[in-house]
């Protein structure tokens, strides 16, 4: 399984849970969606040896009109 | 994990609300909390114009799709900065969206305006790109707002902004700057009132959305937010969510049922029309006068 995120791309050759793949990039849930195509994973789901998954940095530093 | 509504399989759980939900009801979930958020502070009616200010991120892009899709009257208005490449593609997005949803948009750019991008005018003022940044979007979006005859101008603030900055200004005890961190700001002369409908929502439920509702957003950061302090206070308070989940949104609460101990630090202020635009001023000459309009403003006496 291939999972990237920013610049970094990890990858396993086990079945992995979401929860363990944000825990080896050292993320917080409360940052992050994981999206694999047009879906996106919860912290349960498993990622299976042959998936590419993307996980989505959502914090941001400047809104509209701040 | 599966839908606490259909048994569906689940698309994001919401540990706030200890909820599983699936894509559909997900979606309609976070519509209600929009709803709410318009409904609880009287923001506005289907009736009133609004202008939504948009910069191709997720927030204010899902912010203009959920309006448009609840049948608000909505039009869009970006202003392009001039900052490199971030600019560009954060035009792009916006066009595309606009595009797509059939939504009126307005572009004003800075360097079509003025000749040259923001960081000109840093080196000319000698102010940081956020300050300027801040203060040149105020102004374009109470001017258009003003002339084009809008109701409201919705931003799309969330909760993580909104909590951030209100630790921020709780940790420097900068009491009279809370009442900004509120959901709605009444109309004041030429400035129209500023609602923020997302403040029911996290970043990741706005994320979350906009991707599966099938919107295209812009996910590169401003090169300038790597140094923002408040996203310093994001981290920190999504360390103690991911212990607590609901700390966030009952930090924003209390804040509310608790305004009145703020109030009586809010600096009244007379405003008065700058000399060169006739826009509301603390000054007789406004700051984006002073920067853009330095020439004037010496001629005229005032700096
Ligand atoms: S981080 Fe970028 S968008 Fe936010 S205030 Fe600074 S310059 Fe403006
Ligand atoms: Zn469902
Ligand atoms: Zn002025």
């Amino acid at each position: 399984m291939q999972v990237k995120f920013d610049n970094q791309v990890k990858e396993w050759q086990k079945r992995k849970r979401v929860k363990d793949i944000l825990e080896a990039f050292g993320l917080n849930r409360e940052e992050v969606i994981v999206v694999r195509d047009d879906t996106l994973l919860t912290e349960n789901d498993w990622v299976e040896v042959d998936d590419k998954v993307e996980i989505w940095r959502v914090v941001s530093g400047g809104a509209p009109g701040d | 994990m599966k839908c606490r509504k259909c048994g569906e399989k689940a698309a994001i759980k919401l540990y706030q609300h200890n909820l599983p939900l699936c894509r559909e009801h997900f979606c309609e979930f976070i519509e209600e909390r929009v709803k709410k958020a318009i409904h609880d502070f009287a923001m506005f009616e289907k009736e009133e114009k609004i202008l939504v200010v948009i910069s191709g991120g997720k927030d204010s892009l899902a912010l203009s799709y959920i309006l448009n899709k609840l049948g608000y009257d909505v039009s869009l208005l970006y202003i392009d900065l001039g900052i490199d490449e971030y600019s560009d593609n954060s035009r792009v997005f916006c066009e595309e969206f606009a595009r797509k949803f059939a939504l009126s948009l307005k572009i004003i750019s800075l360097k079509e305006e003025w000749g040259k991008g923001i960081r000109g005018f840093c080196r000319q003022t000698y102010k940081s790109v956020c300050s300027l940044c801040g203060m040149v979007k105020r102004y374009y979006f109470n001017k258009v707002a003003y002339e084009e005859e809008f109701d409201v101008v919705a931003t799309g603030h969330n909760l993580d902004d909104m909590v951030s900055a209100l630790l921020s200004n709780i940790l420097g005890w900068r009491t009279s700057y809370l009442v900004k961190q509120l959901p709605l700001l009444p109309e004041e002369g030429k400035l129209k009132k500023k609602a923020k409908p997302l403040i029911y929502l996290t970043e990741r439920e706005t994320a979350a959305y906009a991707f599966l509702s099938g919107i295209s957003f812009l996910r590169e950061e401003c090169p300038y937010s790597r140094d923002a302090s408040f996203l310093r206070m994001k981290h920190l308070l999504n360390e103690i969510e991911m212990s607590s989940p609901g700390t966030k949104f009952s930090f924003y609460r209390g804040f509310l049922e608790n305004l009145h101990l703020f109030r009586k630090n809010e600096d009244k202020v007379e405003l008065k029309d700058c000399l060169l635009c006739g826009f509301p001023s603390l000054f007789e000459i406004c700051s984006f006068c002073k920067t853009f309009r330095k020439e004037e403003a010496k001629n005229a006496g005032k700096i």
